[in-house]
C-alpha cells in the first residue's frame, strides 16, 4: 500500500516544523511600541512637571528668605530713625538735609554681621529719603545702580522690587520717609542656576532609568507572547508536541500558556484517538478482505471441484457480510461522532422497544442456548426509536454472546419520575476489572477468539453508549468474573405534560 | 519442507494451509497463539506464518516465546501495516512482514525466500554433481533432462540438497517432509528413497544404516 506523505511535512528539502510565526512588521502598530510611547509620554511630562514645581519652590522658598532678612534690616533702620531729632521735632519747610554726625552715620548702619559676609554674597546697601525725597543717607550703593525716593507710597506696609539682579525692600519710615535695603542677587541667582541644572540632570537620570525600565517590562511582558505564537505556529498535524514553556504558573500570560496547551493536549489526544480509530479500523477492514482475497486466488489458481467452489463462496461471502456489518457500524460510529443529535426526537416507549428487542434476538438467543427473559414497566422517553433499539440489540447481542450454554439475559425496564432504566442483566462469562474499563473502546473484545468467529466488530458497545450519550442518558456496566455482567442504562424520562 | 499456519481467521488458515499444500508443503494449522506455540516448539518447522493478533498468546508473545529456544525462520502475516509495528515485529526475531491483504503468490516466494536463506542458500538452484534442482520452479534436472518426480520425492531431494554434506536422519525426514496428521511410523520414507535412487541414480543418496541418509557433496575432480 502507497502512503502519501501529509503534504505539509516537506518544504523546499527542509522540515517546515520551523515557525510560522513573524513578528509584527509594522513596528508602530506593534504593542510594545504603543506601550513604549505612552509610557515615555507619560514619564516625560511627569518628569518636566516635576523639575518645574520643584524649581519654583526652591527659587521662592529662597527670595522670601532674601526678602525677610532685608525687611528685617529695614525696620531695624526704621527703629533707628525714629532716635533722630531732625524726625522727633516738627519739620519746617525748606530746612537743609540734617547733616549727620558720624554717631548718626553709626546708627543708621546695617549691623555688623550682614556687613561681612563669608560666602562671597555682597552685603545690603541702604539708602534713606526725608519725606520731601531729600536723601538723607545712601551706603554701598553699587555704583551704576540709582535709587530713587518714590513718590505716592502707601502709609504702612512694604514693597519689594527686583531690579536685574537686585533685590531691593522700601518701607516708609517715620514722618514720611522712605528706607530702602537692597542686595545684589548674582550669588543667589547662580546658585539657583546651579539648582536647575541639578534638577534637569537629576530629570534626565530618572527618565532614562524609566524608558529602559518600561522597555525591559515591555519585552519581559511581551516576550512569553511571542513564545506563544511561536509554539503555537509550530503545533501541526505533522508535529503536536510544540508546547508553551510556563515559566510563572501564578501570572495571567503563565495562565492563559497553561490553558493553550491544555488545548493543545486535547487536540493531540483526539487526533491520537482518531488515528487510532483509523488504524484499527483499518486492521478490522483488511481481515475479511485478505479472507477473500486469498480465497478467490486460491480457487482460481487451478480447476476445482463445485464443492471446493461452493465452500470458497460461502467463506468469501460470510467475509462480505462481516465487512458491510462493519461499514454499518462505522458509518454508524461516525455519524455519532459528528454530535449529531437524534434526527427524530419523539416520545418512544422504552418498553416496547425492549419487547421488540427480545423478539429480534430470540433465534440468537435459542440457537446459543441462552434463556431469554424480558420484565417492562411503562417509560416514555425522548429520542430516535431506531437509535434506542439498536442499543438495546447490541447490549442484548453481547450478553447472549457472551455467555454458557444454559445462561441466561434478563431485560428489565422500569421508570422513576424522572428517569427511566433499562437494565440488561446476565450470567455471561464476565469481564475482569481491568478489562471493564477498555470494554466500551472501539474495536476492544473480550474475548478475541469467541467474538470473530460470530462476526463481532468489537464496536458493539461503543455504538450503544453514543446513542445513550445522544439521548442524555448514561450507562453503567458492572460485571464479575464468571457469574455475569450487569449493563444499567439511564434516561430521563420525557415529560408526557408538555 | 514443513509449515506452520498460526491465524485466528478460520477463512484466512484455510486458503494459506491450502495454497501451501499445494505446493506440496507439509502445513500443520495453529487457530490460536497458545496451541501454536506448542506446535512451533515441538516440531522443527521449516517456516512459520504468524497472524499478530491471537486469542489466548498473540503474536508478539509468541515470538518473544519461541525465540527463547528456536530459530525457526518466522513470517509475520498482519493487518497492521503501520512501520512501527513492522519494526517492532523483526525487532522481536520476525523474519519477515506480509500485511494483509496479500497475494498468495507473494507469500509462498517469501516462505521459499525464508526457507532458503535458513538452509544458507542464496539462489534458487542447487547443483549436486550432474543433478540441478531449482527449487522455486520445484524441478529436477539430470544431465539437463527434465526428472518426472512426485511432490513428496521432490520435498525430501529438497531436503536432503540442502543439507548436502551432512547427516539427514529419519526423524528429520519426518519432521520436515510429513505434517502432523501422518503416520511416522510407516516405511514410506524407504519408499521415497528407492524411488530416487531409481530416477537420480544409485550414488545421489546413500543410506547410513541406523543413522539415516546423506547427500556426499561431490569431489571436484
Amino acid at each position: 500500500m502507497k502512503r502519501h506523505a501529509p503534504p505539509d511535512v516537506v518544504v523546499g528539502g527542509k522540515k517546515s516544523n520551523r515557525s510560522l510565526y513573524q513578528p509584527v512588521r509594522n513596528f508602530t502598530k506593534s504593542i510594545a511600541w504603543r506601550l513604549q510611547f505612552w509610557h515615555a509620554t507619560i514619564l516625560f511630562c511627569v518628569v518636566v512637571g516635576l523639575s518645574t514645581l520643584w524649581f519654583l519652590q526652591a527659587r521662592r522658598a529662597r527670595l522670601n528668605a532674601i526678602d525677610a532678612e532685608l525687611l528685617s534690616a529695614a525696620r531695624v533702620l526704621d527703629g533707628s530713625l525714629r532716635g533722630f531729632p531732625f524726625i522727633t521735632s516738627a519739620p519746617r519747610e525748606s530746612s537743609p538735609v540734617p547733616i549727620l554726625t558720624r554717631h548718626g552715620h553709626q546708627r543708621l548702619s546695617l549691623p555688623r554681621e550682614n556687613v561681612d559676609r563669608e560666602d562671597g554674597k555682597l552685603p545690603p546697601y541702604l539708602a534713606i529719603w526725608l519725606s520731601d525725597g531729600r536723601l538723607l543717607r545712601s551706603a554701598r550703593v553699587p555704583e551704576n545702580v540709582v535709587v530713587k525716593f518714590q513718590e505716592s507710597m502707601a502709609r504702612s506696609g512694604f514693597s519689594v522690587q527686583q531690579r536685574d539682579a537686585l533685590r531691593e525692600v522700601r518701607i516708609v519710615g517715620p514722618r514720611g520717609s522712605q528706607i530702602l535695603v537692597g542686595r545684589d542677587l548674582t550669588a543667589e541667582l547662580g546658585e539657583l542656576r546651579r539648582l536647575a541644572f541639578q534638577i534637569i540632570a537629576f530629570a534626565t537620570c530618572i527618565s532614562s532609568a524609566g524608558l529602559f525600565g518600561g522597555w525591559w517590562l515591555a519585552r519581559a511582558v511581551l516576550r512569553p507572547i511571542s513564545a506563544m505564537s511561536d509554539a503555537a505556529s509550530r503545533f501541526s498535524v505533522a508535529d503536536m508536541s510544540p508546547r508553551i514553556d510556563v515559566v510563572e504558573t501564578d501570572s495571567e500570560l503563565g495562565e492563559l500558556a497553561t490553558i493553550l496547551n491544555g488545548a493543545f493536549d486535547r487536540v493531540d489526544q483526539s487526533f491520537d484517538q482518531q488515528r487510532q480509530f483509523a488504524a484499527d479500523a483499518s486492521h478490522e477492514l483488511r481481515t475479511p478482505l485478505a479472507v477473500i482475497q486469498s480465497q478467490i486466488e486460491l480457487a482460481l489458481k487451478k480447476e476445482r471441484t463445485s464443492a471446493e467452489y461452493a465452500k470458497t463462496l460461502a467463506v468469501c461471502a460470510s467475509a462480505g457480510d462481516r465487512l458491510s456489518d462493519l461499514v454499518d457500524s462505522l458509518l454508524t460510529l461516525a455519524r455519532l461522532d459528528a454530535g449529531e443529535k437524534p434526527a427524530i426526537r419523539t416520545p418512544v416507549r422504552l418498553d416496547l422497544v425492549a419487547a421488540k428487542c427480545i423478539d429480534l434476538m430470540r433465534p440468537l438467543a435459542e440457537h446459543a442456548d441462552v434463556k431469554l427473559e424480558g420484565d417492562f414497566g411503562t417509560a416514555v422517553v425522548l429520542g430516535d426509536r431506531k437509535q434506542l433499539e439498536r442499543a438495546v440489540l447490541n447490549l442484548l447481542k453481547n450478553s447472549i454472546e457472551y455467555n454458557h450454554r444454559d445462561g441466561s439475559v434478563e431485560l428489565v425496564v422500569e421508570a422513576s419520575e424522572t428517569t427511566a432504566e433499562l437494565i440488561v442483566r446476565d450470567t455471561g462469562i464476565g469481564i475482569s476489572e481491568e478489562e471493564l474499563v477498555r470494554v466500551t473502546k472501539r474495536f476492544y473484545r473480550v474475548d478475541k477468539a469467541r467474538t470473530r468467529q460470530q462476526g463481532g466488530s468489537g464496536l458493539g458497545l461503543s455504538i450503544a453508549e453514543q446513542i445513550i450519550e445522544t439521548h442524555g442518558g448514561t450507562f453503567q456496566i458492572s460485571s464479575e468474573l464468571g457469574r455475569g455482567t450487569t449493563t444499567s442504562v439511564r434516561i430521563p424520562v420525557c415529560d408526557q405534560k408538555r | 519442507m514443513r509449515v506452520l499456519v498460526v491465524e485466528d481467521e478460520a477463512g484466512l488458515r484455510d486458503a494459506v494451509s491450502t495454497s501451501l499444500r499445494e505446493e506440496h508443503y507439509a502445513v500443520d494449522e495453529a487457530s490460536d497463539g497458545k496451541i501454536g506455540l506448542i506446535k512451533a516448539k515441538q516440531w522443527n518447522y521449516d517456516a512459520i506464518v504468524l497472524d499478530l493478533m491471537l486469542p489466548n498468546i498473540d503474536g508478539w508473545e509468541f515470538l518473544q516465546e519461541l525465540r527463547k529456544s528456536h530459530e525457526t525462520p518466522v513470517l509475520i502475516l498482519t493487518a497492521r501495516d503501520g512501520v512501527e509495528d513492522r519494526v517492532k515485529g523483526l525487532d522481536l526475531g520476525a523474519d519477515d512482514y506480509l500485511c494483509k491483504p496479500f497475494s498468495l503468490a507473494e507469500l509462498s516466494a517469501r516462505i521459499r525466500a525464508l526457507i532458503r536463506r535458513a538452509n544458507g542458500q542464496a539462489t534458487t538452484e542447487i547443483v549436486i554433481g550432474r543433478v540441478t534442482i531449482d527449487t522455486a520452479k520445484r524441478t529436477v534436472l539430470k544431465e539437463g533432462q527434465m526428472v518426472d518426480l512426485t511432490a513428496r520425492e521432490y520435498t525430501l531431494i529438497e531436503l536432503l540438497a540442502l543439507n548436502q554434506g551432512s547427516l539427514v536422519s529419519r526423524s528429520m525426514v519426518y519432521d520436515h517432509v510429513f505434517d502432523e496428521n501422518e503416520d511416522s511410523l510407516s516405511n514410506l520414507v524407504d519408499v521415497h528413497i528407492y524411488n530416487i535412487r531409481k530416477k537420480l541414480g544409485k550414488d545421489f543418496v546413500t543410506t547410513r544404516r541406523g543413522h539415516g541418509y546423506i547427500v556426499e557433496t561431490p569431489r571436484s575432480s
